[in-house]
């Protein structure tokens, strides 16, 4: 990249300045008609701003360490996924799924300790800081980790839906390819006619013991899904929740500003409603002033006429 | 080879900006126009993401102390700058600074800044050469609004500006060897060219080009004078309707005038990187626009249905995923839509279809008589605006100087019995043959003057057009296939140094080889016909989003040429430009008609 850098001359410079600085430096200051302590009143301002600066890039630190683990995590879960989609159909690994189920868990959680600390920056973003710079500097940070926020829980949502949307079609493919199976386990290598009352027997044993079954797993499958169904809107609502707060901030903004202007308007009423009297009340003035002038002159030209 | 892009190249320095200051929380300090500079390139808010939060102009006194924040100072290195930033570190705002200058700055100036930096607060002070706005990746401009003086003269500090900006283009481009080549009759151009050459050579050291390099890149310098006619012409792709119309500034676009807009649509930034439909139809006439803009309403409307749909938990999911996506859009689309209904709506009551088509013809066709007859038609309408009337008058001064029935006197003369011009429209008229007549130019810009180009027309005239909006093509479109063809003259665009340089590093046509082979020796390619790889082209005086089309055009052809200018103008401040000139204070019928 086509750049230079001036570094080493700044810093040969600089060097040669701080010398000069302390050779010529003048002494007047450690002098003992010197008080001790300076009467300065900006200090205790001074420091009272640090500690407020320092609170919120705290929190602004924590919120992006829990960002990064929260990337971390989902780095994990998709590799995790990406292995349980690639594994053998017939092979049920419970372990992974039960893997995948609990670090789903963990970034929910994660999900929403960082909401929570999210709104309660831009809560504190709100309240006005020490000078308008500060209040821009946080209000901006604020509205930078909401942003990135919303994108982590978007890229969230992605990755389970298209997991979830890819063991479906997965699903969905066995199934066609169990069912062509399932007829040829049926059908008997010998040819239909002779074997045919046996086959029919054991279908019909088949399904007389298969209810029960069927209920028990129908059963659990249904569990599984409404457990499942009810985490998904669970994160849809936490998700509405941001998106809301996001259009409150700007809706809270919208509100002030007015209740500013209806201040501002109020005022200038008042101080036209005085403007106009003050105008009325010096054309009184002047009239009267006008019609004592005239009066004057006419008892002037009357005496002179006598 | 990547294409030339300059967008990519302002980015990288910035990118390299942030990431060298470190992980703290950062401040950007800038200047006017590197604020300008930085904003073409980066959205609010992908540099907030970057954690950058607070954004300082550095002329603009600032009161409290923000220690805990790193400073990344992004300034011209001028004067004034040189002082504010001497001032601010006697007094530190921030706790530690990184300073970029986007050029050359003096040893002095950093020993003036070294003194001031009692704290010991400055860790970096680097050269990041981004001193130039990049608004397409094939297009930049130094956001000069006017760069001539009186009589056409370089204004010293201008010309300071034009040549630092077009040092910093080639070096943030990482060109270490460019041949130079200007426009002859045109004295800007050429010292321009001279103090470019001048500068790269005492500062950088930078080669003049080996022609037999294979990355041979040539910078050519031209003067907008040449072609004054582009500037004039209404024009129909969408960036350059939109500038025409509008304006566009920055990338800015106010659109208060236009009737019944909502408040947050006042001023709306259109750009290429961050939105796709314009980036997709930039260069898309108007027709086209209709069409696409249809389709991404339909679209729209489609997305609006499904999300209003919500009855599965599927469905509740879908939704949250696509809403930002979705709220972009429609953002997107509000915008778009209400661009579209504001030039449909102009062209509606100016008539611009029926005034464009006369214009082209006028610059395109040969037909005298006709061509009078329809701008007097013109000029009694009265839904034509006064300025295309002015338009109309100066492309028939330019096109028919030096015809035998010479009818702008004429014209004007009607012109000001049905209208009220104001001065400047008249002083302009007056100004614009001074600036862009035939004593001045000496390209065939109407194709008449020798018989190829006559032919030329007559066939092109013969095949007809697809398009009679956009038949005419700038000047610097043939300049530019005739230099990559090898085949510009060198006694019209010369490279700089060509007198006195003996070595092989210079271009020369077939007819002047043998006045040089008796000369001094020569070492050339047998094949004259060198082709240059990469064209860096800058206009004294201004472009015009036209004029970008086609380039653009040719870089999809494979061609690389990066086009720039001191401005991208449009009508009204092309008429600031010529105004700035001079206009002549000869006598001439023009008074006598004012005065009557």
């Amino acid at each position: 990249m086509s750049s230079r850098n001036l570094t080493s001359n700044f810093l040969e410079f600089r060097n040669r300045a701080s010398q000069n600085r302390t050779n010529h430096a003048d002494n007047s200051k450690w002098d003992d008609r010197n008080p001790l302590l300076n009467d300065d009143e900006d200090d205790d301002v001074v420091h009272f701003e640090r500690n407020d600066a320092f609170l919120w890039m705290e929190f602004h630190r924590k919120i992006q360490s829990q960002f990064g683990e929260i990337r971390n995590q989902i780095k994990k879960l998709q590799q995790l996924q990406a292995k349980c989609l690639t594994r053998q159909v017939f092979d049920e690994d419970a372990h992974s799924d039960s893997e995948i189920r609990l670090i789903t868990k963990d970034i929910t959680s994660m999900l929403d300790n960082c909401q929570m600390s999210v709104q309660k920056f831009s809560s504190f973003a709100k309240k006005s800081q020490a000078n308008s710079y500060e209040q821009q500097l946080v209000s901006n940070a604020a509205q930078a980790t909401f942003n990135t926020f919303q994108d982590l829980a978007l890229k969230f949502n992605q990755c389970q839906s298209n997991y979830v949307r890819k063991l479906q079609s997965q699903k969905d493919k066995l199934d066609q390819v169990t069912s062509h199976i399932a007829i040829d386990m049926y059908a008997s290598p010998f040819g239909d006619n002779e074997f045919d009352q046996i086959s029919l027997l054991s279908e019909v044993q088949q399904q007389s013991a298969s209810p029960v079954d069927e209920y028990t797993t129908w059963r659990e499958k249904e569990l599984r899904d409404t457990y499942e169904s009810i985490q998904e809107v669970n994160t849809i609502f936490m998700n509405i929740s941001t998106m809301i707060s996001n259009q409150k901030a700007s809706i809270d903004q919208i509100e002030c500003v007015i209740c500013d202007s209806i201040n501002s308007v109020e005022q200038g009423n008042k101080e036209l409603v005085k403007a106009v009297q003050r105008q009325q009340r010096s054309l009184k003035i002047k009239l009267i002033l006008f019609g004592i002038g005239i009066f004057i002159l006419l008892f002037v030209l009357f005496i002179s006429y006598i | 080879m990547t294409n030339l892009n300059v967008i990519e190249a302002t980015r990288f320095y910035i990118n390299r900006m942030i990431e060298d200051a470190g992980q703290s929380v950062k401040g950007l300090v800038m200047d006017k126009e590197t604020a300008s500079i930085v904003s073409m390139v980066y959205a609010q808010s992908e540099i907030l993401q970057k954690e950058v939060f607070l954004f300082e102009r550095i002329d603009v006194a600032g009161q409290k102390s923000l220690k805990h924040l790193t400073a990344i100072c992004f300034l011209r290195p001028t004067e004034d700058n040189i002082q504010a930033l001497v001032r601010e570190l006697q007094e530190p705002k921030y706790g530690s600074y990184f300073i970029y200058f986007t050029n050359f700055v003096e040893l002095n100036d950093i020993k003036s800044i070294a003194e001031a930096d009692e704290y010991e607060c400055v860790r970096v002070i680097q050269e990041f050469y981004a001193d130039y706005v990049a608004i397409n990746p094939h297009l930049y401009s130094l956001n000069i609004p006017i760069t001539y003086e009186n009589n056409f003269l370089w204004n010293d500090q201008l010309l300071r500006r034009t040549a630092q900006g077009l040092v910093s283009l080639l070096l943030s481009l990482r060109k270490k060897s460019a041949t130079i080549r200007y426009q002859q009759s045109s004295n800007m151009a050429k010292i321009l060219a001279e103090r470019l050459s001048n500068t790269l050579r005492r500062q950088l050291d930078f080669a003049s080009s080996n022609v037999n390099a294979p990355d041979h890149t040539v910078v050519l310098i031209v003067d907008r004078r040449e072609d004054a006619i582009t500037p004039l012409l209404n024009q129909w792709t969408y960036q350059a309707m939109v500038h025409e119309l509008i304006g566009i500034k920055n990338n800015r676009v106010n659109l208060s005038q236009v009737p019944g807009i909502t408040k947050e649509l006042e001023e709306v930034v259109m750009n290429a990187e961050y939105d796709e439909f314009y980036a997709d139809n930039l260069y898309s006439n108007f027709g086209e626009i209709a069409t696409n803009i249809k389709r991404l309403m339909e679209h729209f409307q489609e997305k609006h249905k499904s999300q209003s749909k919500i009855e599965s938990i599927t469905d509740m999911k879908s939704f949250v995923e696509s809403y930002p996506q979705f709220k972009k859009l429609s953002g997107t689309v509000s915008k778009h839509v209400t661009i579209v209904g504001e030039l449909s709506r102009l062209v509606g009551i100016y008539n611009l279809l029926d005034l464009s088509e006369t214009e082209q013809n006028l610059v395109c066709q040969s037909n005298h008589s006709e061509i009078v007859q329809k701008i007097k038609q013109l000029i009694q309408n009265d839904k034509i605006r006064d300025e295309d009337i002015v338009r109309l008058i100066c492309l028939y001064a330019l096109r028919y100087e030096h015809h035998g029935n010479n009818e702008t006197n004429a014209l004007l003369r009607e012109t000001l019995k049905c209208r009220q011009l104001s001065e400047k429209y008249i002083q302009f008229i007056q100004a614009i043959l001074n600036y862009g007549g035939r004593k001045f130019r000496q390209a065939d810009l109407f194709n008449t003057q020798n018989s190829m180009a006559i032919t030329r027309q007559f066939i092109r005239g013969l095949k007809g057009v697809d398009n009679v909006y956009a038949q005419h093509i700038p000047l610097i479109r043939d300049l530019l296939e005739q230099l990559l063809r090898g085949k510009l003259k060198d006694n019209l665009y010369p490279s700089v140094g060509s007198k006195d340089r003996i070595q092989s590093n210079n271009y020369y046509t077939t007819s002047q080889q043998t006045q040089f082979q008796q000369g001094q020796p020569i070492k050339y390619r047998s094949s004259l016909f060198i082709i240059p790889s990469e064209i860096i082209v800058y206009v004294v005086g201004g472009i015009t989003y036209e004029e970008s089309y086609h380039i653009h055009m040719m870089n999809k052809q494979g061609a690389r040429i990066v086009l720039g200018g001191s401005y991208i103008h449009n009508f009204a401040s092309f008429v600031d430009e010529v105004l700035a000139g001079g206009v002549p204070s000869t006598s001439n019928e023009f008074f006598a008609v004012k005065r009557r």
